[in-house]
């Protein structure tokens, strides 16, 4: 009896924990995703952390020319910027400038082919626990020693790719290689030929390899502020990390993926959490 | 000047006023979503042409995000034009709620016809919106049942003359 107590109190523990801990979400948007002509093309970029696809809460990314609180300048401290180039070589340079409600930066795209622009939060500690009055709270970042008296104390990392492709003429997929840290969107179809009607073949990877574990991925079109559900689209990535979408719709849509997964015994850490945010534009048949 | 003094008599004794106690027994549904935030719902009542008059109640957490109720803001919320302060509370887990109003004391409220409407929006879900009309200052009960979309369920409204 005692013992079941104890295996209901764990398994409670891994549901409310194992929950998303980042539940907002973040998104790319870029102003073009297709240029032709021979010219130099440039591209604006929003970035937010945001509930509402596209429209915008908070900025994601800082160049330190914006002002931003403590709580997103912390975060941002684990952010990288990259933009990588149709050549696979990866440009760091990249600087995003917060402002009230999103961030935003312009690229130079003087080569043809794909790129691939990121905002990475490289996995960061987290500690969450009860405080000994029962009010739940969390410590993100080095800060990892929870106040005497504390329960139900769990360690975290967590870890989060936000991306988006743009090309320029004919696309290329050196840029689509997966790099090998934490959760990517690879496969058949080229993020930059997305059309209505047609069946887009993806892949989900987890460093570097295959995500076996089956996992929902969601789908939301653009403008979920201005209706009343979001009429997201869920699909099951099989035990190769799999799965295929037809698109009914027009538009930007954001693609949004969580995993998490056990830490290995006595790693000092219970749960890793990935998450992977990627727009796509669908063009109409 | 003696037919205004008159005009305003009659008025007053043909304006009845109301002592209805309205009685809704609301569902908030479970869903199964990740992340799932508790809804903020919004109860109230409008004239025919749709005016905001009284707010029977609002469950919130943050006024930044009451904005979302975007009807009972825009009919009532924003303009003050009904003080609910007194009908306020913090949002509910999914259930059933029972919700009593009374129009005693409702000077806006004279026997008629109104709206009795319903809003819920959920952070990272979705929003809904219903209204039945409803007699006020009538002789006899009257019952409804109407069905929310997804972010309300069932709402049985029972109105005691």
């Amino acid at each position: 009896m005692k013992r079941t107590f104890k295996i209901l109190g764990l398994s409670f523990i891994f549901l409310t924990q194992s929950a998303p801990l980042f539940a907002h979400g973040r998104y790319i948007l870029p102003s073009h995703t297709q240029l032709s002509g021979e010219d130099l093309k440039q591209v604006t970029l929003v970035a937010s952390i945001s509930n509402d696809v596209f429209h915008p809460d908070k900025p994601l990314g800082n160049n330190g020319g914006g002002e931003v609180n403590s709580f997103l300048s912390n975060i941002f401290k684990t952010l990288k910027a990259s933009v990588t180039l149709p050549n696979g070589t990866v440009n760091n340079t990249i600087e995003w400038q917060a402002f009230a409600r999103q961030s935003s930066t312009d690229i130079t795209i003087d080569k043809p082919g794909t790129y691939r622009v990121s905002l990475v939060q490289q996995p960061t500690r987290l500690v969450t626990f009860k405080k000994p009055d029962g009010t739940p709270s969390r410590f993100f970042g080095n800060q990892q020693t929870p106040p005497p008296g504390a329960t139900n104390v769990v360690h975290h990392t967590t870890a989060s790719r936000t991306e988006t492709f743009i090309t320029h003429n004919t696309p290329n997929r050196s840029a689509l290689i997966s790099v090998g840290s934490g959760l990517e969107l690879v496969g058949e179809t080229h993020p930059n030929d997305l059309f209505v009607g047609e069946t887009a073949h993806f892949q989900l990877i987890l460093d570097g390899k295959p995500l076996k574990d089956p996992t929902a991925v969601h789908i939301t079109r653009d403008g979920t502020l201005h209706r009343n559900q979001r009429n997201t689209l869920e699909r099951q990535a099989d035990a190769l990390g799999n799965f295929s979408v037809i698109f009914i719709k027009a538009g930007m849509y954001l693609l949004e993926v969580e995993h998490t997964r056990k830490g290995a015994k006595n790693s000092g850490i219970d749960f890793h959490h990935n998450t992977l945010y990627v727009t796509l534009e669908v063009f109409p048949e | 000047m003696k037919k205004t003094w008159l005009l305003t008599l009659f008025f007053l004794l043909t304006t009845k006023a109301t002592a209805d106690i309205v009685s809704i027994d609301l569902t908030v549904p479970e869903l199964n979503v990740d992340p799932y935030h508790k809804p903020y719902v919004a109860v109230w009542i409008e004239s025919p042409n749709r005016n905001g008059l009284e707010t029977v109640a609002v469950w919130y957490e943050k006024d930044d995000w009451l904005k979302d109720l975007r009807q009972w803001w825009r009919k009532i919320g924003r303009n003050r034009t009904s003080a609910y302060d007194a009908v306020t509370g913090a949002t509910r887990k999914p259930g059933n709620y029972i919700i009593r109003w009374d129009s005693k004391n409702k000077p806006a409220i004279a026997a008629g016809d109104y709206w009795l409407c319903f809003e819920a929006a959920r952070e990272a879900g979705g929003r809904d919106f219903i209204r039945q009309k409803i007699e006020l200052g009538h002789s006899e009960a009257q019952t409804f049942l109407i069905n929310g979309d997804i972010e309300l369920g069932q709402i049985k409204i029972s109105i005691q003359p």
